[in-house]
């Protein structure tokens, strides 16, 4: 492979019922917010929206949890995975626990909604962290 | 009588599945394992419930055997992961963002501490168990428990 092709990862679910691939990411981010630590379990963390490539998503369930945004999981084994706009749904934000064959070397860029972090749990490091007022004013039109 | 019987409520997102843990909350416990990572989208953050839970609203539940010991449960409407069980066991834990949680609640224990990712660290002073000495402890736990019941 050559320095300029993009390499590739692999994500499925547990059960792998939903199965894609999509470009390595070069960092991550972590979201605090009510409704991903609700839908996932914990904190989100994941590569930025990018542009997947399903290879299997028989089980695949979308749900509307917010006027903006879904989340997507298996409705067979539980796995919470995806995120998207529903304004721009070929984006999709996929969480890290999903993907296999990750590139050594990630770290978190930003955390998000950080004033939603409740305080049980912090993430060791010096990192952005934005607010939800400051999330909300980098994306306007309630893509956040 | 020690302890006054207490007990916390739960939900999902959409709310279709409603749930009371029962017993008093001493606090958080992460786990670090693949699969908790697998199913959760990150480091699962959880609280323990010794004597059992109830399933108040219960029609969305759906069980997944995630390992020969353990089954997951979420919402089959919203997809919110809910819960660890050991199978055979009252022991569950529940998500703790689905739990109203009382407030001042610190980080326990991690879990599986060798199986996380170098891209996160939870800061703190508290135990880190890798795998092996988790299921040793709950081993012990068990024993304990059914030492007591003899």
């Amino acid at each position: 492979m050559t320095e300029n092709e993009t390499s590739k990862v692999h994500g499925h679910c547990l059960c792998k019922g939903i199965r894609f691939t999509m470009d390595a990411p070069a960092y991550l981010n972590a979201c605090h917010c009510d409704d991903c630590r609700r839908f996932g379990g914990g904190p989100f963390i994941g590569p930025d929206f990018a542009d997947l490539s399903f290879d299997a998503d028989p089980t695949l369930q979308w749900y509307r949890s917010s006027d903006w945004a879904e989340r997507g999981f298996c409705s067979r084994c539980g796995s919470s995975m995806f995120y998207r706009i529903i304004k721009n749904p070929s984006k999709i934000g996929v969480t890290i626990g999903a993907l296999q064959d990750l590139p050594n070397g990630l770290s978190i860029k930003t955390e998000f909604f950080i004033d939603r972090k409740p305080d049980c749990y912090v993430f060791e490091g010096e990192r952005e962290r934005l607010t939800a007022e400051q999330v909300f004013a980098l994306y306007p039109e309630d893509e956040a | 009588m020690t302890e006054p019987t207490s007990s916390t409520h739960g939900q999902c997102h959409c709310g279709a599945v409603k749930f009371e843990g029962k017993g008093p909350i001493k606090g958080v416990d992460a786990c670090h394992c693949a699969t908790c990572r697998q199913l959760n989208g990150g480091p699962y953050m959880g609280v323990g419930f010794h004597d059992g839970l109830t399933v108040t609203h219960g029609a969305a539940l759906k069980w997944y055997d995630s390992s020969d010991w353990a089954r997951r449960g979420f919402c089959g409407e919203c997809g919110t992961s809910l819960f660890y069980n050991l199978k055979g066991t009252d022991f569950y834990s529940a998500s703790s963002s689905c739990l109203d949680m009382p407030s001042g609640m610190a980080l326990s224990h991690e879990y599986f501490i060798d199986e996380k990712p170098d891209f996160y660290d939870l800061a703190g002073e508290q135990p880190r168990l890798t795998g092996a000495e988790a299921f040793a402890l709950f081993q012990k736990d068990d024993d304990q428990k059914d030492n007591k019941n003899d």
